[in-house]
Formats: C-alpha cells, structure tokens, sequence
C-alpha cells in the first residue's frame, strides 16, 4: 500500500501503524519519555503548539480517548475543539469531506478523527489540504495508531526491551482495531513470539499472515508469557452469534487469577479499557499489581503529545 | 443508407477472424463482395477497414442502466451511449431499479425510452419477486409479453427456499431462464472485500467464499431436479467454477458469466483504499483469477459480462465501506477484453466469443449467423487507436474507473439492424 503518511520517511500524518519504521516509533517513544519527565517535574504545560488549533471530529462515541487526545493537546497549549459529529452536520446530510473543510476554513491545523469505517482517516488524509495533520484516533476494525503505540510504550517502561518477551493478546481480535494495531507495532519492534488467543469466531481471517501464532485454547496460549494484552469483548459478538454467552466466554476466555499463574511469574496484565469485569477479566486480576491498566492511560498522554507534537514540528 | 467496408477483418460466425474482407451492407444484411460486386449501390458509403476488426453482436448479460430512478440526471441517455460507444449492441438490464422492473409497463417503457434515444436492443430482466421482496412471484408470463428477456433478482437473494423452489417451476412451465447471481443473503450482509489476509489487514469485512458456494449448490439442486434453465451471472470463486463445471458435465441447464473486473484486478488492488475497487462481487485472490482463466480457455465460463455500473463522484468520495460499489465498464470493455488477450495469453476469438455469440445464444437459444442474419449488428474495433478512458472522453454519467492507464483499441463504429448509430 501507497503509506501517505510519510513523505521522505517523515510522519506527515499518523494513519496506522503499518509502514512506520522502527526509528519513528522510537523518537516518538523517546519524546514521551520527555514528556513523562515534565509531569515528574511537576511542569502542567509546554507552549509547543501555542497558537494551533486541534479539532477533535469523533464520529463514533468515545470518552477515553477523547479526552486524553483533548488532555495532550492541551498540555501542549494548543487550542482544542470537540465535536460529536454524530449529533451534528452528518446528520444534516452534510458529507464528511465538507465537514473536514469548513473546518479547515476555520483554520484548523489538525485533525484527531474516530470514525466506524476503516480507512476513514486515509480517506480524509488524502482529500484535504497536505499541510493539515491527521491522527486516526480510531477507524473502523483497522487501526487505532495511538492505543498501539502507548501500550508499546507500556512494555517497554516495564519490560526495558522487545528482544526476548513472549507476548498474548487475548480477546476479540477480528473486530479489533486495537488488536492490529499493538500486533503491527510489536512486530516492528521485535518481538519474537507474539500470541492472539481466541475461539474461532473471534479469529481473523488469514490472521498469522499478521505475524502473529494462533491459540484457541487460553491456558496453551498464556503458558510463560511476560505480557497479557486483554482485549474488551463488546455485547454485539453475543447477538451476532460469534460466541453463546458472557457467562462461557468468561469460562473458556476469561482471565483467571488461577490462569494467570501459567504466565511468567513477573508478567504484566493490560488492557485498552473500558474493561468488563467478570466477563473477559476476573476483577481481582484487574487490581492486582500485575496489571498496569492505570498507567497505559497516563502513558496515552504522553504518547498523544509525541504525536501531536512531532506533526505539527514537522508542519 | 447502404455500406461498403473495404479490407477489414471479420470475427465470423465460427469464431474465427478472417482477414482482408470487403463487406457491402445492404437492406440490414451482409455479403461477402468477393463474387457480386456488380450490385454495389454506387451511393453507397465507403468505410475503410483497415486496422478494423468487424465484430457482430456483443452482447452483455449484466448491466446497471439505473433506470428507471435517475432520469433527472438523464442518466438513460448517458448510459445508452456509452453503450454503443463501447459497441455493445444488446444490453441485459437489472430490474433493481426505482421502481423495481416488476410491471409489464415498466419493461414496455423502459424498451420504449431507450429505442427513442438510440435503436438500440435493451433486453431488460424482470424481477423474480416482486419489488424484489422475495415474497411473491412477478407476473413472469406478462412480462415476457411486454419484453424482459428473462428473471433476475439483481444482487437480492431470495432468502425464502419455498419462493425459490416456485420460481423455479414457474419458470420451467413456460421455459423462461433464471439470471441468478449467488450470493447469500446473511454471509454478505455488510461486506466490501473478498475475505482474506488483505482485508483483515486493512480493517475490512470481509466476504466468506461460502456466500457464493451455498447459493450456487442450492441453485444446481434445484434445476437438476426441475430442469429450469439458469444463468450464474459474475462468477468469482475458484470452487463455485469446479461446481459448475461438475454440473455441466452432468448436463444440468446451467451456463455462467464472469465481470471483466474479476479478469483485471485481484484483491490487492483495494490497497489503500481507492472506492473504484469496491465492487461486487469483491475482488477476489490470485488463485480465484487464474481459475478463471482457465475456465474461460476450457468453457466451464460461457460468458463475459461488463458488469457496467456507474456511480455518481460524490457515491464514491467516501470512506471505501460506506462508498457504493460498482465500476462503470460499457466504454471500455471491449479495449479490456483485448489487453486480457494480450496480458494473459488467452485466444483473442475465445475472448470474443464470449462477449458475443455465446451470450446471444444463452438469451436467444439460437446461433448467430452474420452471413444469413437479416438485422445485423455488429462494430468495428480499430486496433490502432490508442486512448486514456477520463471524464470528459467518456459518455457514461458514471466517472468511477478503476485504472488510470493507456487502452489500445476503441471502437469506431456501431451498426444495429445494419444501419450505422455511432462512428468516433
């Protein structure tokens, strides 16, 4: 695929993190380190994007992600703009390239898109004008560049490197954008054995073409992991007859404190959230302190601001 | 008007090109001048023939005129023209229009508008089902009576076996042919790409091949033990073809097409997510494409159809899932079904007998004899002209072609009951 989000090997856009080399995923982790040092400083701003404007176009609903995309834009003093599309000129019958404009009328320097499409980030990256800036905060099943790149992040602050861990995510991975987002950026960084584990139903198509080995059992497949990557599994999968019940997903897939103890003793537990306890996650798992599920969160900060910021420098 | 093509070469009747022909065109029939060219009317028009091949009656077996439902873009006029401008002389329509072709006077004005625009054939299909519901048969014998060539369903399964199984019978009682293309009605449901590692890759939902498998199995079943006559229109997976290909040996009535788009691209080409690529049936792999060529060298496919669609710009500049699908293909299907000849290596008249004779004899049940034909139709192809298909060198109201490169051959002129409707 042509990646419009580089040019001359510079990140114009961040798209999704198929194509990205390993040295741009590293100055954006190095950038967050220096970010998480403020905050250790106790500095609440940088005037790095002083004077920009930052729309947040979330034509899907979100809290979480939103509100660290708006967090990290201003803590870089940029000025921030939330719409719910959904609530607004989509539903007059205004198309999302028209929206997108008007926007940039209004001087809008970037965009931070969530869209129920996939592709809809690229769609819009290479309709607008090629100074403004696109982060794809979400597209359809394909990608959430963002999420993969902070819980990269996560490892690496708690695992120091790639080169020996054995990875499992585990969930729905077919309709999970987050999924193929953190199995790209694992990839990229090295990991050598990175696990899926999920009934068939939930499995992609073709899904070791990702790079990734299949498990459908959960006990074979967290057997002496360093990292649990949980996924959410949403209530439609019941209704569209991929799986019979919450009750026997938490069963066959749940995880366990007792399943738990199959991984390496100091494995870390993470997870995207928002979670659901006592369906995919077992709730004295999730506050165990193995799991590292608050500080992915602080880390999106600083993750969003390498982002942003290192777009708009390169402007 | 009579008509006198010096040096031009034939695709004849047997499938076979013959070469430095002189054809006098008189009173809508063909002859050969090599023995009476005494009866030549001197004021006859000459056309010059050289670098032309004479091709009679392409006849595609599925097309979207989108009519009736978009005549305030004039959208009838458009796509007429293009379809003589592509040399396409009998045009198969959809009924999934707006209304639905499920009234005798919708086909009999349908036929009636077109003919006034250019004399052109349209045989429109008439829906199954009416409003293409699934529910209850159309009046299948009264819309014979007023033109359609035969039943379809569009892209609109009927889900109901029982529906099935009585517009099987029904249409075996007055020997009407079924058009049916396969597709199951939940597995396809919300999809836009073949399912596969490209489109899980890229985020896409994807397509089970068992969509199009199901529905071919259950269609064989049906006419094997009826007898009615069906058509499987746009093949595009490997297995379906060896299905057909068993069921033809067992002389089930069953012949199939297959888009010109399936020849051209594969799956890959919806990297990156261009809309022009969003087609149905998707595009499938590699594998499916190579199955295809071989089954159009060895039968198994009887037809080629164009699959023409336009689309409105504004239908296609949205995010590929949400993008309507379709590709708009009168105007260049026949430089297509060239470079397909070039690019791999299959016999030019194979190919061509599969945009002409073999689909006029599934509609017609007849051959088509160019020399004793009394209402000839047929184009000239110029093999020399070179072009780029764009918006503004191309007739149809649809502007969504998938490639952007260089086509070799166009065609020059378009006869219909041997009188000539189009020249470049």
């Amino acid at each position: 695929m042509h990646n419009i989000q580089l040019k001359n090997g510079q990140l114009q856009h961040l798209l999704c993190i198929e194509g990205l080399s390993r040295q741009i995923i590293d100055e954006i982790f190095v950038r967050a380190d220096s970010f998480l040092d403020l905050k250790n400083n106790n500095v609440k701003k940088t005037d790095l994007l002083n004077g920009k404007t930052i729309c947040n176009l979330f034509f899907e609903n979100s809290t979480r992600t939103r509100t660290t995309f708006e967090i990290a834009a201003k803590k870089l003093s940029a000025d921030v703009i939330n719409l719910n599309v959904s609530t607004s000129s989509q539903s007059k019958g205004e198309s999302i390239l028209d929206t997108i404009n008007n926007l940039i009328a209004m001087h809008a320097d970037m965009f931070v898109i969530r869209h129920n499409q996939s592709g809809a980030a690229h769609f819009i990256a290479k309709n607008i004008d090629q100074n403004i800036k696109v982060v794809n905060a979400g597209d359809g099943y394909h990608s959430h560049p963002t999420q993969g790149l902070l819980d990269a992040f996560t490892i690496r602050h708690y695992k120091k490197d790639f080169k020996n861990l054995k990875i499992a995510i585990i969930g729905d991975i077919k309709h999970s954008r987050v999924a193929r987002s953190e199995i790209n950026a694992l990839n990229i960084l090295g990991v050598p054995e990175l696990r899926v584990i999920a009934p068939q139903t939930l499995m992609p198509f073709g899904v070791k073409d990702l790079g990734v080995i299949p498990f459908d059992n959960l006990d074979h497949g967290v057997k002496d992991v360093d990292v649990i990557m949980m996924l959410r599994l949403q209530k439609e999968r019941m209704d569209s007859a991929l799986i019979p019940s919450q009750e026997e997903y938490f069963k066959t897939y749940g995880l366990t404190s007792k399943r738990v103890e199959l991984a390496n003793p100091d494995c870390i537990i993470m997870h995207p959230g928002p979670m659901n306890r006592g369906v995919e996650i077992e709730s004295s798992v999730a506050d165990s302190n193995k799991a590292v599920i608050l500080p992915q969160v602080s880390f999106g900060i600083a993750i969003r601001m390498a982002v942003m910021s290192l777009l708009m420098e390169k402007k | 008007m009579r008509y006198l093509i010096k040096n031009i070469s034939v695709f004849d009747s047997n499938s076979e090109i013959q070469t430095n022909q002189n054809i006098y065109i008189g009173k809508g029939k063909i002859e050969n001048l090599s023995h009476n060219e005494k009866n030549i009317d001197k004021k006859c028009q000459i056309i010059d023939g050289t670098n032309k091949l004479l091709i009679p009656v392409i006849t595609d077996l599925y097309s979207n005129l989108k009519t009736p439902g978009e005549e305030h873009r004039s959208i009838l006029d458009q796509e007429i023209s293009a379809a003589i401008a592509g040399g396409i002389t009998n045009v198969c329509c959809l009924p999934s229009t707006d209304p639905v072709l499920d009234e005798p006077s919708l086909i009999k004005d349908l036929i009636s508008k077109a003919n006034k625009i250019f004399p052109i054939n349209i045989k429109p299909y008439a829906a199954i089902t009416k409003n293409l519901a699934g529910n209850q048969l159309s009046e299948m014998k009264e819309l014979f009576d007023a033109g359609a060539i035969g039943f379809s369903q569009a892209e609109q399964p009927i889900v109901d076996t029982k529906v099935l199984l009585s517009a099987f019978e029904y249409a075996k009682t007055f020997g009407f042919t079924l058009f049916l293309r396969p597709t199951e009605n939940y597995l396809s449901k919300n999809t836009y790409a073949n399912e596969s590692s490209i489109a899980t890759r890229l985020g896409l939902k994807g397509l089970n091949r068992n969509s199009e498998i199901i529905e071919i199995l259950k269609y064989l079943a049906l006419s094997k033990d009826i007898g009615t006559k069906i058509h499987l229109s746009k093949i595009s997976c490997k297995e379906s073809l060896e299905i057909i290909e068993k069921a033809k040996n067992e002389n089930i009535n069953v012949t199939c097409d297959v888009s010109i788009n399936q020849l051209l691209f594969s799956e890959q080409d919806i990297d990156g997510y261009n809309t022009n690529y969003h087609l149905t049936p998707p595009l499938r792999s590699k594998i499916d494409q190579e199955e295809i060529f071989n089954s159009i060298k060895n039968d198994v496919i009887d037809a080629i159809s164009s699959d023409h669609c336009p689309v409105d710009l504004d239908k296609k500049m949205l995010p590929f899932e949400e993008s309507e699908p379709g590709a708009s293909s009168f105007e260049t299907f026949l430089p297509l079904i060239f470079k397909v000849a070039q690019d791999h290596q299959i016999n030019i008249t194979k190919l061509l007998s599969k945009i002409s004779l073999e689909p006029y004899k599934i509609l017609n049940n007849k051959k088509y004899d160019l020399n004793t034909c009394t209402n000839i139709d047929f184009c000239l192809y110029d093999e020399s002209l070179s072009w780029i298909p764009s918006q503004s060198s191309m007739k149809t109201s649809g502007k969504n072609i998938p490639f952007e490169y260089e086509l070799r051959g166009r065609v020059s002129h378009t006869f219909v009951d041997g009188k000539k409707i189009y020249e470049l």
